[in-house]
C-alpha cells in the first residue's frame, strides 16, 4: 500500500483525498469547480465580480483576464451572459486573483477545449514553476492526466494504487489493469508491441520521443 | 429524402452577434456523425435551437419542418440526451426496461448486468448516463443527438460506449450526432464536423483527416493517439494507412 502524507497528515485508504487537501489549505486553496460559482454573482458587472475577491487594481484584474484568454471581456460585462468555457476560466481568474497557494481545479477538460485547455495549462504550469504554487488537478481521464501532470495519484474506493512520477507509471500497469483502469494510450500501445512483437519501447507521454523509438527499433 | 437532419440557412443572434449566418448541415440517415466544438462555437445554441429557440431558416427532421404543428412527431423520432436529460430522468421500471426482449443481445455486450438491480435514482450519474444510452439505443427514436455526456466518462467507459454506439446504431438503423469539444471519438463515426465560430469548417472521413490535420492544429484539437501516430508513422514511411486498432498498426509496422 502506498503512503500519501501532506503537511504531516497521513492520507490513508480510510481518508478521502480531497478532504484532506481541503483541511489542510482550508485559508489557502481555490477550488475551481464550475458549479461552485459562489464567487461569480450573476447580478454583479465582471469588473465588481472579481474585485469582490480580493481588493485589486484594476491593472491587476486586466493583466489575469489577458493572461487567461479573456482579455476581450468588457469588465462592465455580467457574467450570466459568458459560456461555460469562459465561467470556468473565470472561476480561476478569481483564484488567481486571491493568490492562493495551492489550486485545485475539478474536472478542467469538461468545460474547456483543447486549445483553452493548453492555455490554461501553461498558465498553471508557469505558476508551479516561478512562483511555487501547487497545483491539483482532478479527472477520471487518465490520458490527459499523464500527458500533462509530473505526479499522479490514482486511487480506487480510498485505496491508493499509485502515488509518483508518471515516468513509474508503466511499471504499475499490472496493478492498473487488475483494478479495472486502463492505461494511457500511448502506454498501451508500448504495451501492446512489448507483448505482441517482444519490441521493448522505453515508457514516454511525448509522441515524437515514441516516433523515434519506433523508428530505432524496425 | 435522405437525410434525417437537414439545416438550411440557419441564422441566429444574440442581441447583435450572430452565432449563425447562413449556416447549413445535414446528416443522413442510418449515420454516426461525429461533430468537433471548439469553445464559444455555437454547439450549446445549436442544441437550443433544436429543442425549441426560435431562428432564421428551415430545420427539417426526417422530413418534417420544425414547427409547433409538426412537433409531436419529431418528439417521437429525435432525442436530444444532455446533462440536462440526465439530471431530469426518472426510471421507475429501469430493470423491466433493460432486460426487454431487444436488448437482450445489447446486454451480452453490455456491463449493465450489475446495475440492473439497482433503482436507477440511486445510481450514480456515470451509471445513470451509460444506461440512458443503453435504452435510447434499443428505443423507438430514429435520431438521437448525444452532448457532450459521454465527456463526462472515464477513459474506458468513454471508448467502449462509442464502440457499443458504433455497433448498434447500424443494427437498429439510427442516426446519431454525438457533440463533443475534443476528438476522442472520431475514430468510431462514418463522418466528423467541426463547428468554429458558427460555421462548420470540416465535414469529411476519418481518413481524409491527414489531409486537413492543419485544421485540427490550427484549432489545437488534440487527434486520439492512434490517429496522431499513424500520421506521423506515414511521413516515416513506416505504415501507409490511418489506423484505428492498435494491434493491427503493430502488425504493420513490425510485418517484416
Amino acid at each position: 500500500m502506498e503512503k500519501i502524507i501532506l503537511n504531516g497528515i497521513l492520507v490513508d485508504s480510510q481518508t478521502n483525498f480531497r478532504k484532506v487537501i481541503l483541511d489542510i489549505n482550508k485559508n489557502n486553496l481555490d477550488i475551481i469547480k464550475f458549479n461552485n460559482d459562489k464567487f461569480l454573482v450573476p447580478s454583479l458587472e465582471l469588473y465588481f465580480n472579481l474585485n469582490c475577491v480580493k481588493k485589486v487594481n484594476f491593472k491587476k484584474i486586466s493583466q489575469v483576464l489577458l493572461m487567461l484568454g479573456l482579455k476581450g471581456k468588457k469588465l462592465s460585462d455580467f457574467p450570466l451572459s459568458y459560456s461555460n468555457s469562459d465561467k470556468y476560466k473565470l472561476l480561476l481568474a478569481t483564484a488567481l486573483i486571491n493568490n492562493s497557494s495551492c489550486l485545485l481545479l475539478v474536472f478542467p477538460n469538461l468545460y474547456l477545449d483543447d486549445c483553452n485547455m493548453n492555455l490554461i495549462l501553461n498558465v498553471l504550469k508557469k505558476l508551479s514553476k516561478e512562483y511555487n504554487k501547487n497545483i491539483y488537478i482532478v479527472s477520471n481521464q487518465i490520458d490527459f492526466l499523464y500527458r500533462e501532470c509530473d505526479n499522479l495519484i490514482i486511487y480506487k474506493k480510498n485505496n491508493i494504487l499509485f502515488n509518483s512520477n508518471r515516468n513509474n507509471l508503466y511499471e504499475k500497469k499490472d496493478l492498473l489493469l487488475s483494478n479495472g483502469y486502463c492505461l494511457p494510450p500511448i502506454l498501451n500501445f508500448i504495451f501492446e508491441t512489448e507483448t505482441m512483437k517482444k519490441v521493448k519501447l522505453s515508457p514516454t507521454f511525448d509522441i515524437k520521443e515514441l516516433m523515434k523509438d519506433i523508428y530505432r527499433n524496425v | 429524402m435522405t437525410n434525417m437532419l437537414e439545416i438550411k440557412d440557419l441564422s441566429f443572434k444574440y442581441d447583435i452577434n450572430y452565432v449563425f449566418y447562413n449556416m447549413n448541415l445535414n446528416i443522413k440517415k442510418n449515420e454516426f456523425v461525429y461533430l468537433i466544438g471548439t469553445n464559444n462555437s455555437g454547439k450549446t445554441t445549436l442544441i437550443n435551437i433544436l429543442k425549441n429557440y426560435p431562428y432564421d431558416g428551415q430545420i427539417y427532421i426526417n422530413g418534417l419542418e420544425m414547427c409547433n404543428k409538426n412537433s409531436e412527431k419529431i418528439n417521437k423520432t429525435m432525442n436530444i440526451i444532455d446533462i440536462d436529460y440526465v439530471k431530469k430522468c426518472k426510471l421507475t421500471n429501469m430493470e423491466e426496461e433493460i432486460t426487454c426482449e431487444k436488448s437482450s443481445d445489447v446486454l451480452k455486450d453490455y456491463e449493465l448486468l450489475q446495475i440492473k438491480n439497482n433503482f436507477f435514482n440511486k445510481l450514480s450519474f456515470l451509471d445513470k448516463i451509460k444506461v440512458i444510452i443503453f435504452l435510447n439505443l434499443i428505443n423507438d427514436f430514429q435520431f438521437l443527438i448525444i452532448d457532450e455526456i459521454i465527456d463526462l466518462l472515464e477513459y474506458k467507459d468513454k471508448i467502449y460506449i462509442y464502440k457499443l454506439i458504433k455497433k448498434y446504431q447500424k443494427k437498429f438503423k439510427k442516426s446519431i450526432l454525438v457533440i463533443s469539444n475534443n476528438s476522442d471519438g472520431i475514430i468510431y463515426a462514418k463522418r466528423i464536423m467541426i463547428l468554429n465560430k458558427g460555421k462548420i469548417i470540416f465535414n469529411d472521413i476519418l481518413n481524409n483527416i491527414e489531409k486537413n490535420d492543419n485544421i485540427f492544429n490550427d484549432l489545437s484539437i488534440k487527434l486520439p493517439f492512434i490517429v496522431d501516430l499513424s500520421i506521423k508513422l506515414k511521413l516515416y514511411n513506416l505504415i501507409d494507412k490511418i489506423y484505428v486498432d492498435e494491434k493491427r498498426m503493430i502488425k504493420d509496422i513490425w510485418r517484416k
